[in-house]
């Protein structure tokens, strides 16, 4: 048996259930729970046990009504008793059928009596004072009282299965949901490493070139580097000290050619130390190049450069 | 002065005897089962009758109870209660049985609830044990402190083994409050019993 997780409405439910008091879902939740084992309510219902059989030492006291025929009916009943006792059978200990009616209360229609009680079974080889034309009476309701534990235990088994399956059911959630989160950081890294690699072969190459860009304006600190492999027509473009920008605007790589005409060469956000890397994977017309520069553009970028220049060089 | 040793010693060697009378019927013997009867059939007689109200069935529970004694003292847990304890228990849980049965036959009986509450006050008459008129006497006063609300909920819980709905339909109250009347009346009866002397 796995031990369910306490909880503090548990506590609510267990002086109800101690009385016997407790129906519907509530004692349906309750008896699954300590189907589960819960050693919190175990000794909690221990303690109200012993307050219920003070309820009943406190009641335990003839009604003056009776009070008078008393000692006549207890002798009475002790006589019958006493020439019974030998023909009773004496029952060896059950194995732990009592728990299952304490586990399982069955359901409102007859709700527990006692705590502990004893099974109702027991009440099949009693014979009754009055009448024993009666006895045909027990049999039907031993045998309600059979269906009734089988009852409670299925309800019971089918509680404990239910919560077992949402349990795997959460488990499962989680452990796709870190599943995920794995897989992006996966992807992230793989493009990641990608980048530097392709950097490091820019960096390396033979014959790489290196154009300074210097801060304008606001981005006044700010300086910047391309490194332009020429050999294989593509750059790399490291920025720092560049402001943060609102979540509208971006940053963007401009290359200009003789004419000065602007080229995009992509757009860049920087980190939260004013740093920036991006790799121009588009082949660059390495001989027409004249100038680097950078704009801050509306989020996404634009054709052509319509913000202030950031850097430039 | 000797009834006050009397009421602590009185209750531990009580709950030894009985014990010891448990243990013995266990093994058989009739003369502990008839000594054991003798101790408490009338605590067994005054519960089930305040359940069931009917003289005649409360004498056919009575006869029930002992058998079960008889039958199964050895299902008796020495850790979870005193015999004694067990005993009532075992009574409550059939004449509410026997309570229920009645009802579904759809046989009630006028005399049926006349005595089904706990009694205000413990009655010097057929309390011959000093130890057990005090517990009486603690769980009394302890009950006194409940609301009239909060004890009837809990009366009919325990003397008609009814639930939350039952008592609310009975009482034509709200089913939340008849859960916080039983709360909190249990609640108080365990604060009130706790500072046991």
């Amino acid at each position: 048996m796995t031990s369910s997780t306490h909880s503090p409405r548990f506590d609510e439910l267990l002086p109800a259930y101690a009385l016997g008091a407790l129906d519907g879902d509530e004692l349906r939740e309750l008896a699954a729970h300590l189907a589960a084992g819960c050693p919190v309510c175990e000794s909690e219902l221990r303690r109200l046990a012993a307050e219920v059989e003070d309820l009943a030492a406190a009641a335990a006291e003839l009604p003056e009504s009776l009070a008078a025929a008393a000692p006549e009916i207890l002798g009475g009943v002790k006589r019958r008793l006493l020439a019974e006792l030998p023909r009773q059978p004496r029952q060896p200990r059950q194995q732990r059928q009592p728990q299952l009616a304490e586990l399982a209360p069955a359901p409102a229609a007859a709700p527990p009596a006692a705590y502990p009680s004893p099974p109702a079974l027991a009440a099949r080889s009693v014979r009754p004072v009055r009448s024993v034309r009666s006895i045909g009476r027990w049999v039907p309701l031993a045998a309600a009282a059979v269906l009734a534990l089988v009852a409670a235990w299925g309800l019971v088994r089918q509680a404990r299965l239910g919560a077992e399956i949402e349990r795997l059911r959460g488990e499962s959630r989680q452990l796709a949901a870190r599943a995920e989160v794995l897989e992006r950081r996966a992807a992230q890294a793989q493009a990641e490493s990608l980048r530097l690699a392709r950097t490091i072969s820019i960096l390396a190459a033979p014959g790489v070139q290196s154009v300074s860009l210097a801060g304008m304006g606001t981005s006044h600190g700010a300086a910047g580097h391309t490194y332009v492999d020429v050999a294989d027509r593509q750059a790399v473009f490291y920025a720092s000290g560049l402001p943060a920008l609102g979540p509208d605007k971006t940053y963007q790589l401009w290359y200009l050619d003789e004419q000065d005409h602007p080229t995009s060469a992509g757009v860049f956000e920087v980190d939260a130390r004013g740093k920036a890397a991006l790799v121009v994977d588009q082949p660059l017309p390495v001989e027409r190049i004249q100038a680097w520069a950078v704009t801050v553009e509306p989020r996404g970028g634009r054709p052509q450069p319509t913000g202030p220049m950031a850097l430039a060089g | 002065m000797q009834d006050e040793g009397h009421g602590t010693l009185g209750m531990q060697s009580q709950e030894l005897e009985d014990s010891f009378l448990i243990g013995q019927i266990s093994a058989g013997d009739q003369e502990a089962f008839a000594r054991f009867y003798d101790l408490h059939a009338a605590a067994v007689l005054g519960l089930v009758a305040r359940v069931l109200g009917a003289r005649g069935e409360a004498e056919e529970v009575l006869q029930e109870v002992f058998l079960q004694v008889w039958r199964q003292s050895d299902r008796y847990e020495a850790g979870r209660s005193t015999p004694r304890g067990w005993l009532l228990m075992l009574a409550r849980s059939r004449a509410l049985d026997r309570l229920r049965r009645r009802d579904a036959r759809g046989r009630h009986e006028q005399e049926a609830v006349a005595d089904a509450t706990f009694p205000r006050l413990v009655s010097p008459l057929g309390t011959r044990r000093l130890e057990e008129a005090q517990r009486r006497e603690r769980i009394c006063s302890a009950l006194n402190l409940l609301s009239p609300e909060q004890r009837r909920c809990i009366e009919l819980a325990f003397f008609e083994g009814l639930t939350h709905t039952q008592i609310a339909e009975r009482l034509a109250a709200p089913l939340g409050t008849v859960k916080s009347r039983i709360l909190l009346g249990m609640n108080k009866l365990r604060q009130a019993l706790s500072t046991r002397p």
